[in-house]
């Protein structure tokens, strides 16, 4: 049997040519995304490597996307695989399915034309040939989670490296295929302490080290008690918070649909007036062009070419993020999709350096994590939240653990001109220093 | 694929090696979504994926998993060559053994759809048709005070289960769910909160139920106007009160503060454990308070069997008070001192099975019967009138809290945070609303604070569970509002900076 996506290819042909049909109609554009993934997963739970709960495992799969737009411009949305043995009808009987949930949206009723490709580097060799041939490196890996120090520490991770082959075809001539890979590891000590890295690439025996050392450093340091903090007290989210707070509040505002649904904090009045609502040296912005990071890629799943957009420029509202159809009623071209909060990147014109920060910080609180964070308002940017796991600096020194509860709102925290942005290189996004007085749990 | 030709592919691959023992999970996967806004109808999808995931085991119980969206015999076979090659790579890297499965009693068992309504009986466009008019019964109801964003979503989704062993066991159940759901974002006075309500079922029968009675539209609309209290409400002090909790928030408590910590998998590091064993017979609640959690039949989170093929047990976590029993899959129940439940769920065919929850619920056995109201202002009158007429109310503050907004734990440490949508102070006649901070609390205390229960009892709060990154369906609810004593341990609130939306 040809390939899923020879055979739906064939299919979407014929109905476009009439000789396939649902209903009585033709099909007159289509667009499909047709993915291939081999992913291999390996972990340790509870010191344990590779036990019931986190067995090495390979995942394959193949399936498509496929969008229509019919004679009567109407347009169906479907995922679909491949067909069982031996069943003859079975695209015909798809078809009518797809013809069946039909629906008119003149908005959505669009497929791209083609345009120019831009390369970014979104495989790397290296984990094909771990996917593929010889995966004993990934565990290499989990052998050192579950040896290296802090040996009395729970440990539990996680390692995956992905390979996969993508293609992106539209009626409209686009012809895209393209390979691409992922990696990610993380792991946690005592369910206390977690780290991670998640490119489109390895990680390098560098990035390693240091991530490592900083969950040790910090792990050693919970093991101390904190002084109580004080209404001056200074909080720090450390990036892995600020990625939280990204999903939370960011992606969700800036998305299109919610913005000209009424769903969002901003209106397309803000967006159009480029309003000054934030501290005017920050900026927002979608970048899927960087080579090998998790969020790149070269076109979206609707085959439009990757491109920065930045949603916030110098405090003024830029643009939401707008798909194909979003972008219709907004009136403006699609922009970058950013998928996760790794597709967003952080931009202060005073960012400094964590290791300069640090030893400035004369009282502060240093919020590792939060608990709760997915159940708060994000139209408001409210937070309320408990911080069990949370270290005390004090005269520039990172301390011991105190038990905090923090109360702000994330706008008013990009509004403020004295929120200070640090960079980590091991980290994509920044810290964020801030004043709002945490309470003692 | 049809049912009859999964269960041949599962039962022939589960005997298609020579050595070891195999796991085999199918899956077949058919769901539609409906979503409308703001009168719009925004998105009709559809998908359908099969799929086979295979757990194998060595001899010494080394063990590898593999799966592929295909089914068919000869792609299971080589998946379960795959899983067992890992399964043998991993034991020479000298991986922690598990034999227990071996040793797992023999099931044959084939459950039917029970859905009154077949995946098929209603064309999409006739769904949409159903959905359409139910929102724009939503619109013309829902828009009067204030500006609200309105969105409606229908999910149909019908799974079919088939677990094969290398013992000769096979399992079949299929679990057909619906829900119908409300979302609407309340702007009001310069603030904003969004909310949901839903209403679900095993098919599209929540659609044509909602049609004739409207009872989630009143539901909703009434939600909508406690929201737009809620949104010019001032927030709630920080501190510790007397609370009465809606069932939603129960089954927020139940599986957060304790589902969890007595998974069997997590008693290594759980505050309810001690050297990874349940603390069996702990007290740790009022003689008459009970934890249970258990499939119910037509539920949003039914499984009538585990992941591995085992039948699912309803468990009494707690039981007059007492933890009596934990939530144990057949890998990890010995070694955390409880007996197998048929606890494990997998997210689909290509996980690997988790002791997990389904339906949890908080009963006590004292309660008190609060007349049905019409509608929710009169119900928290009534609350007000029940506290009391039995001495129960409260000086100064005794909190109703309104609406789950989803919750997460810390089983180690004993942490747990839930959000609610709102809340009203039952001890002042005038009855204010006030916007809550987070609930938070430590699982070994909180339980001690449960006093008993008032009002209709309901199980059918519905979400979704995420642990470990598999989100899986969950539900439970309360024996009514769950009254609890003020405990330090317990806090609310926060003084949450004013920020407009």
């Amino acid at each position: 049997m040809s390939s899923l996506l020879d055979q739906i290819l064939d299919v979407l042909r014929k109905a476009q040519a009439g000789k396939h049909m649902a209903g009585g109609l033709r099909i007159l554009d289509w667009r499909i995304t047709c993915s291939q993934t081999q992913m291999i997963t390996l972990g340790i739970k509870n010191n344990a490597t590779g036990g019931v709960y986190s067995p090495p495992a390979l995942k394959d799969s193949e399936k498509a996307e496929i969008y229509l737009i019919w004679e009567d411009g109407k347009c169906s949305r479907s995922v679909v695989q491949n067909p069982p043995p031996g069943r003859k009808d079975y695209w015909q009987t798809e078809l009518n399915g797809w013809r069946a949930a039909a629906f008119e949206d003149k908005y959505a009723a669009k497929i791209p034309e083609p345009s120019e490709i831009p390369d970014v580097g979104i495989a790397e060799q290296k984990l094909h040939d771990i996917v593929c041939r010889d995966h004993s490196c990934l565990f290499e890996q989990q052998g050192r989670i579950r040896a290296d120090e802090p040996v009395e520490a729970l440990k539990n991770g996680q390692i995956m490296a992905i390979w996969g082959k993508s293609n992106i075809l539209t009626s409209t001539g686009i012809q895209a295929a393209f390979e691409e890979s992922r990696y990610a590891v993380s792991w946690s000590f005592d369910s206390i302490v977690a780290e991670g890295f998640a490119e489109r690439r390895l990680i390098t025996a560098e990035e390693w080290l240091g991530l490592w050392e900083e969950s040790v450093c910090r792990y050693r340091l919970l093991e101390n008690q904190g002084e109580p903090v004080r209404s001056a007290t200074k909080v720090i989210l450390t990036p892995a918070v600020v990625s939280q707070m990204i999903d939370q509040y960011i992606l969700p505002n800036f998305r299109g649909e919610n913005v000209l649904e009424r769903q969002s904090r901003f209106t397309t009045q803000d967006f159009s007036g480029h309003i000054p609502l934030f501290d005017q040296e920050l900026t927002i912005e979608i970048n899927p062009l960087l080579p090998g990071k998790w969020a790149s890629y070269v076109l979206t799943n609707e085959g439009v070419p990757a491109m920065r957009t930045e949603l916030l420029r110098d405090g003024c509202l830029e643009t939401p993020y707008l798909n194909l159809k979003d972008a219709g009623r907004f009136g403006a071209g699609p922009t970058a999709i950013p998928y996760s909060s790794a597709g967003i990147r952080v931009k202060h014109t005073r960012k400094i350096s964590w290791k300069d920060l640090v030893g400035t910080i004369e009282d502060g609180i240093m919020i590792l994590s939060v608990l709760g964070l997915h159940t708060q308002n994000p139209v408001t940017g409210t937070f309320s939240l408990t911080a069990p796991c949370a270290l005390r600096i004090k005269n520039g020194v990172v301390a011991g653990k105190t038990d905090v509860r923090i109360n702000g709102n994330l706008w008013d925290i990009l509004r403020r001109e004295d929120t200070v942005y640090a960079d980590h290189p091991l980290y994509n996004h920044p810290y964020l220093m801030f004043h709002i007085p945490p309470d003692n749990l | 694929m049809n049912p009859r030709k999964i269960r041949m592919v599962v039962g022939r691959t589960a005997g298609c090696l020579p050595c070891g023992y195999l796991i085999v999970r199918a899956q077949a996967r058919r769901e539609i979504n409906i979503r409308l806004n703001n009168g719009r109808l925004e998105n009709i999808a559809t998908s359908s994926e099969n799929g086979i995931g295979i757990q194998a085991f060595t001899e010494k119980g080394a063990c590898g998993f593999a799966s592929v969206n295909r089914i068919s015999d000869a792609e299971a076979v080589h998946t379960a060559q795959k899983a067992m090659e890992l399964a043998e790579e991993n034991e020479n890297t000298g991986c922690e053994l598990n034999r227990e499965i071996f040793g797992a009693p023999k099931i044959f068992s084939e459950i039917p759809n029970k859905a009154v309504y077949g995946f098929d009986s209603f064309t999409p466009e006739e769904l949409a048709e159903l959905a359409g008019g139910i929102h724009r019964q939503l619109r013309e109801n829902g828009s009067e005070k204030s500006e609200i964003s309105w969105q409606t979503n229908f999910r149909l989704i019908e799974d079919f289960w088939c677990v094969g062993r290398s013992d000769g066991t096979l399992v079949s159940f299929f679990i057909p769910r619906a829900v119908l759901s409300h979302q609407g974002t309340v702007k009001e006075g310069g603030q904003a909160q969004s909310f949901s309500v839903n209403s679900s079922g095993v098919d599209a029968g929540v659609l044509l139920d909602e049609r004739t009675s409207g009872a989630l539209l009143h539901k909703t609309i009434d939600k909508a106007g406690f929201v737009q209290k809620v949104c010019t409400a001032p927030l709630l002090p920080v501190g510790s009160y007397p609370l009465l909790i809606d069932y939603g928030l129960a089954k927020g408590l139940a599986h957060e503060a304790f589902g969890h910590a007595v998974e069997s998998d997590l008693m290594e590091e759980s505050i309810l454990g001690e050297v990874g064993k349940l603390k069996t017979g702990l007290v740790i609640a009022r003689p008459d308070v009970d934890i249970i959690d258990g499939p119910l039949e037509g539920d949003w989170a039914y499984q009538p069997y585990s992941a591995n093929g085992l039948f699912r047990e309803t468990v009494h976590v707690v039981q007059n008070g007492v933890l009596k029993q934990g939530l144990g899959d057949i890998f990890s129940a010995a070694k955390a001192g409880m007996p197998v439940t048929g606890a494990g769920r997998s997210e689909y065919f290509g996980s690997v099975a988790l002791p997990r929850m389904t339906n949890i619920r908080l009963v006590t056995a004292t309660h008190i019967p609060i007349p049905t109201s019409d509608g929710l202002t009169e119900e928290i009158s009534r609350l007000r009138r029940g506290l009391q007429d039995t001495g129960l109310l409260g000086e100064g503050f005794h909190i109703l809290l309104l609406g789950y907004r989803g919750g997460q734990v810390n089983t180690r440490t004993g942490d747990f945070v839930f959000q609610c949508d709102g809340a009203v102070n039952l001890a002042d006649s005038k009855l204010p609303v006030y916007r809550p901070g987070i609930f938070s609390g430590k699982i070994l205390s909180v339980l001690d604070s449960v006093k008993l229960s008032l009002g209709e009892a309901r199980y059918d709060a519905i979400g979704t569970c995420g642990k470990a990154g598999q989100m899986v369906p969950s539900s439970g609810g309360g024996s009514g509002y769950i009254l609890l004593d003020k405990n330090e341990n317990v806090k609310l609130g926060g003084n949450t900076v004013e920020q407009s939306a």
